[in-house]
């Protein structure tokens, strides 16, 4: 099923299979990354231990 | 941060309204897509949203004036250079902090290559572009500040058009989440493995190089070029993904640069978008009149490096640039190359190759890259002293 979708994501992308899963990850690095980045600016993360380094 | 979060916000709201017009409705659409990128640029930087809207406007007298007589339609483009020129020596595009103003100055640059690109397409399929084509072109918001150099092709009815709205809303927030990867995230560990050597300036490419021994400003070399190009595709892939929100495909404008084994093979990996241009629209004509590749070669490089920036360090970028390809042209299948090639194993001939491609594009990168001359001949000069 995750090897179908992979295959249609490439195909969408004109990519390999590996290219579009190497997206996928990539994607979601990025997107973690900026949720924890904005939560963090915004100060809205209640989960990000904003103070832990003092 | 926060800047993306509202770019991604107001493409996602520009492109909901987009999406209300019929589809039948191309003007109108083309219409809304310009009045939003204009606004956005007009509260980012006035003047720049101005310029290029007056650049738009000139564009598309250049391409009514070339309908009506051939002599404008061969020569007409040619005025957007003179135009560009302008551009680079007026200082009426300063902002307040370099960043900003380097950012506004390469935007000029680039949307002037795009609407040379308009007018030049328009001219060879003989089609009708309207107004409000040239000010899409010239002005949509996530392509302004560094391209992809693109005109018609990437905004006229593609397959993006055809496929579900929600499969291109969720392949565009993929690309955003891999340009958010590239731009933010590696950034931070460049800066955390590059920090035992150097201490950070808030100014990108600004670095102490006389403290520094050469293997020392050869690693940090590497480390800014790998920068550089995160930097780059990473905003690629975000003007890509904010493109699909509105159906509109964006070209790629890397494929791995850092696999490149020799400096042609680099110049299929890096910036295609600018190498494409380079090729059709410099390097062919010259070719034509000239009959002589490694001449055409040279001077369409020397010229680019000009359009860039009018300094000495992005002239020695672009007769780099020509030299090597030049030397590539020359070296690749001579007999010298094929004596060498069969006494030397393969796997390290290829090693060796890279190795010498990444370091000649990183050098000549970092080199124009610097705020000065005397910075980029510090850098030159500690590279090479304290091994």
């Amino acid at each position: 099923m995750i090897k179908m979708k992979i295959r249609a994501l490439a195909e969408l992308c004109h990519v390999s299979d590996k290219e579009a899963f190497l997206y996928l990850l990539l994607s979601a690095a990025g997107w973690t990354y900026f949720v924890h980045q904005y939560l963090y600016s915004t100060g809205l993360g209640i989960a990000v231990p904003k103070y832990a380094s003092y | 941060m926060l800047e993306i979060t509202t770019a991604i916000f107001l493409t996602l709201l520009g492109s909901a309204i987009y999406h209300l017009i019929p589809q039948a409705k191309v003007r109108l659409r083309m219409g809304w897509v310009a009045a939003l990128s204009f606004f956005i640029i007009l509260a980012h930087h006035p003047i720049a949203a101005f310029a290029a809207g007056a650049a738009g406007i000139f564009a598309w007298i250049l391409y009514l004036l070339g309908r009506r007589n051939g002599i404008w339609k061969k020569y007409g483009p040619f005025s957007l250079i003179a135009l560009l020129m302008v551009f680079s020596y007026e200082d009426i595009l300063v902002a307040t902090d370099p960043f900003s103003n380097a950012l506004v100055q390469f935007g000029m640059s680039f949307y002037i290559l795009r609407l040379y690109l308009a007018l030049r397409t328009a001219a060879a399929r003989d089609q009708r572009v309207r107004l409000e084509e040239f000010f899409v072109i010239a002005l949509f918001f996530p392509i302004f500040p560094a391209g992809p150099i693109c005109a018609q092709e990437a905004f006229s009815r593609s397959a993006a058009l055809d496929r579900p709205l929600l499969n291109n809303y969720l392949l565009g927030l993929m690309r955003i989440g891999i340009g958010i990867f590239a731009l933010y995230f590696v950034p931070t560990i460049i800066s955390f493995l590059a920090m035992p050597i150097i201490q950070w300036s808030s100014v990108l490419f600004v670095v102490d190089w006389a403290a520094m021994d050469g293997f020392s400003a050869y690693l940090v070399m590497l480390l800014l070029f790998l920068l550089l190009y995160a930097n780059f595709a990473g905003y690629t892939q975000i003007a890509i993904g904010l493109g699909l929100f509105f159906g509109f495909e964006i070209p790629e404008n890397f494929r791995y640069p850092f696999l490149a084994t020799n400096i042609q093979n680099f110049w299929q990996r890096w910036h295609l978008s600018l190498s494409k241009f380079i090729t059709t629209q410099i390097y062919l004509p010259l070719m034509l009149s000239l009959r002589k590749p490694r001449v055409s070669i040279f001077l369409a490089f020397a010229l680019v490096g000009m359009w860039h920036q009018v300094n000495i360090q992005y002239l020695v970028w672009g007769v780099g640039h020509g030299s090597m390809l030049v030397a590539y042209m020359t070296f690749n299948g001579s007999p010298l190359h094929k004596s060498i090639v069969s006494r030397v194993n393969a796997k390290l001939w290829m090693l060796l190759s890279w190795l010498l491609t990444i370091s000649m594009v990183s050098f000549l990168s970092v080199f124009a890259n610097q705020p000065g001359l005397p910075e980029a001949l510090a850098f030159a000069q500690s590279l090479v002293s304290g091994w």
